[in-house]
């Protein structure tokens, strides 16, 4: 794995990461009237009340809900981005020392037999 | 079927389970709700960062006892791996403790022990990297064996220092509903098979290396 590809990888989780935090979580849409009508069949026909502060009560209730799982979302997700973050870091790390350690040997063969280094190049 | 090919084949495996048990099966936590599935990566990255070290101090004990090199090679490379998992420890607590707790962080026993245990880890590589080649393995593996006497401090932190911690005490496994504790035992096998894949993964390397040095040695010496 290249440098270009680990950047790739860090640039991708950082900029989704960030999006994420930033941008607002979608609001569950539920229209006025949807709210009247539970509402009334919540309470039953024959019950009075004042019909807009209970909607106005409804529609905050929503409000707060939203924000909660908001935020809570965001919490979950970037926690999970560090967990595949931290891993792939390590894995790209390995890769690395696996591409040093062909290198070594690559040097090391040229050295014990150049000629046979030379053929196998050409084969590959 | 070699055991590293099965281990290749059953870790993503177990790796899909995990995540579909924890967002597909575990019940949500009735105050928590959604933030409280940090939980299942989160302890079982501590449970097996705490393997990894074990690992480390039962290969530094047989290399002190036999002076096989190969023992030193699987302390130091599992120290790495669970130097990894603490880090994830390290980093995911603070984002559920955010989201919990109100704290980015505190000074609580759990956390701070935490802490130490993945700076004396660090010291241990300070420590492999400092010495020279001859005394390296011995005093590395004498500090192994010490370094894991932090891991039963950290488990029993908050027991031990009864100061009103935010963690719960170490029985938070029994509070839990049966769903999410099955969901927390799928992650911790599937963490656990990460870090076996790439202890063998990179043991593989270390080997590799350890013997091309010797050749390097050998053949420029002559």
């Amino acid at each position: 794995m290249s440098k270009f590809n680990l950047i790739t990888i860090v640039v991708a989780f950082l900029t989704f990461t960030a999006v994420f935090n930033i941008t607002r979580q979608p609001d569950i849409i539920v229209p006025g009237e949807r709210i009247e009508t539970t509402v009334s069949d919540i309470l039953g026909n024959d019950t009075q009340y004042d019909e807009t502060e209970i909607q106005q009560i409804v529609t905050q209730a929503i409000q707060i809900l939203n924000d909660g799982q908001s935020r809570r979302l965001k919490y979950l997700i970037s926690a999970y981005f560090v967990v595949w973050l931290i891993l792939m870091l390590y894995i790209f790390h390995l890769s690395q020392k696996q591409e040093q350690l062909q290198t070594e040997l690559d040097l090391l063969n040229n050295q014990l037999q150049p000629d046979k280094a030379k053929e196998d190049r050409k084969g590959i | 079927m070699p055991v590293a090919t099965a281990l290749y084949v059953v870790t993503p495996i177990a790796l899909f389970a995990a995540l579909y048990s924890v967002f597909g099966y575990a019940e949500y936590e009735e105050t928590m709700l959604e933030v409280q599935k940090i939980f299942y990566f989160h302890v079982s990255s501590a449970f097996t960062a705490f393997t990894a070290f074990a690992v480390t101090c039962i290969c530094s004990i047989a290399y002190l006892v036999k002076r096989c090199v190969k023992y030193d090679l699987v302390a130091a490379k599992s120290a790495e791996l669970g130097l990894v998992f603490c880090t994830i420890v390290l980093t995911t607590g603070p984002i559920w403790a955010r989201s919990s707790w109100n704290t980015w962080w505190n000074w609580e026993p759990r956390l701070t022990s935490t802490l130490i245990l993945c700076l004396t880890y660090v010291g241990y590589f300070i420590l492999r990297t400092s010495v020279s080649t001859e005394q390296k393995e011995r005093f590395a593996s004498v500090f192994g064996i010490v370094a894991f006497l932090n891991v039963p401090i950290v488990y029993y932190s908050v027991k031990i220092w009864q100061t009103g911690g935010l963690h719960p005490p170490t029985t938070t496994r029994s509070h839990l509903a049966e769903s999410m504790k099955h969901a927390w035992l799928v992650s911790w096998l599937a963490l656990t098979l990460i870090y076996a894949s790439l202890l063998k993964l990179n043991i593989g390397f270390a080997w590799a290396q350890y013997r091309l040095n010797k050749l390097q040695a050998r053949t420029y010496s002559n």
